[in-house]
């Protein structure tokens, strides 16, 4: 596991998100801790762009796109406290946050009337205690492991790497000493693989 | 044991928001209940993120946009989260899907053994419906000129093709007949996008049921 927090302050121009998984936690952290304006400021910068850019090919204009924007680190800001590293990437729930967003929009721009239900369709981090009273969450933990297990030693290794020791997949060639274009194919492999399964 | 789940096209679709509200419903009523999917999900939903935002933009301007989200003091339109949507059955009472819960659901409508009610959906071409089958009853052997989808809610039902449980998520289009028979009652969710076609002779005495069902 990761655990040194970097508390860098310049930008992450060339990071990819795996990579920066660390550091968007630690700011989620603090915005949600202490309303840290200059964690959610650096957070802004980090995400606005991609989140317009996502938003710009579902939406025909440019303000809709930037109401994208504005609903979802809106969003962030107030519900920080819901995100928990735990649970999963940084990236999954500002993702999950903007896609709940824009299908709340498409949906009202159809029609006035209609009620949001992103969040009945893809619930975000909430404490589901009436869910977990009627479906085991034991069973749903161990079952990656247990999917894990079943594929080849080598794509359990780059998985593993990857999702659970949040390393990017050029640290995880080095760390294994082999090259790039073999870990982007385990991991390739061992996703179709899991994909299969069930 | 759920032995019936959406291809992970479907739920990749799903993950990115590109199904109709019909089968986006009945795949998250699914996935609620079926921790191998979640799993899957929870993996497509990583990758979906990763698809967004893996590459570095140029830095678009947003004027003041992130001191103004800071700044703004006015109350979130906090969202009255809905209540679970209960219903009832011969056993026990029943509790639907969370993906319902926003929904609005309409009157019962009942021929026989079979009752349906509408969850209405707004949408031109897809219907859903929750369909509850009393012990013994069963539908007559039809097929579909689209797809019908679906999902067991509680209890279990038969067909030609097997036995289906609570949690199954059963799609079948034209090339599939079947005739589905419950023998202590079920309650599940069903999506079609077109009605259903009966394949025994008396098709017209059994339009009413087409109906109720589509």
């Amino acid at each position: 596991m990761a655990t040194k927090a970097q508390h860098s302050t310049k930008r992450t121009a060339n990071l990819t998100p795996s990579q920066d998984n660390e550091k968007l936690c630690t700011w989620l952290e603090q915005i949600a801790a202490t309303k840290d304006r200059q964690a959610f400021t650096q957070l802004f910068d980090w995400f606005a762009p991609k989140i317009k850019r996502v938003a710009a090919r579902q939406f025909s204009n440019d303000a809709q796109a930037l109401e994208v924007v504005q609903e979802t680190m809106t969003h962030i800001w107030r519900k920080a406290h819901l995100f928990h590293r735990d649970k999963g990437a940084a990236t999954t729930w500002v993702y999950t946050v903007m896609r709940n967003v824009s299908y709340d929009m498409l949906r009202k721009m159809k029609n006035q009337r209609e009620m949001p239900v992103s969040q009945d369709l893809w619930p975000m981090n909430e404490p589901a205690v009436e869910e977990s009273d009627i479906y085991s969450d034991h069973l749903e933990q161990s079952n990656l492991s247990d999917m894990i297990k079943t594929l080849p030693a080598a794509q359990q290794q780059v998985v593993r790497g990857v999702y659970f020791q949040d390393m990017s997949q050029e640290q995880l060639a080095v760390h294994l000493n082999i090259p790039l274009g073999t870990v982007k194919s385990r991991l390739r492999l061992a996703l179709n693989k899991l994909r299969q399964q069930v | 044991m759920i032995k019936k789940h959406p291809k992970a096209e479907l739920l990749n679709a799903f993950v990115n928001a590109d199904l109709p509200l019909g089968l986006s419903l009945i795949v998250a009523a699914h996935v609620e209940m079926c921790p191998n999917c979640r799993t899957k999900v929870d993996l497509m939903t990583d990758f979906a993120a990763l698809r967004a935002f893996h590459q570095n933009e140029e830095q678009t301007q947003f004027g003041d946009m992130a001191n103004q989200i800071m700044n703004d003091t006015s109350a979130s339109a906090e969202r009255i989260k809905p209540e679970p949507k209960i219903i009832a059955t011969q056993q026990a009472d029943l509790q639907l899907p969370r993906a319902l819960r926003s929904l609005p659901i309409n009157d019962w409508f009942r021929l026989g053994k079979v009752s349906r009610a509408t969850v209405d959906i707004n949408e031109d071409n897809i219907h859903c419906h929750i369909l509850k089958i009393d012990a013994g009853g069963e539908v007559p052997a039809h097929t579909h000129k689209g797809y019908e989808v679906t999902l067991l809610l509680d209890g279990y039902f038969e067909d030609e093709m097997g036995r289906y449980e609570r949690g199954d998520f059963i799609w079948l289009d034209a090339e599939h007949t079947h005739k589905p028979v419950s023998v202590d009652g079920c309650v599940c969710l069903t999506v079609a996008n077109d009605a259903l076609h009966f394949t025994q002779g008396m098709s017209r005495l059994l339009n009413p049921i087409g109906k109720l069902i589509y």
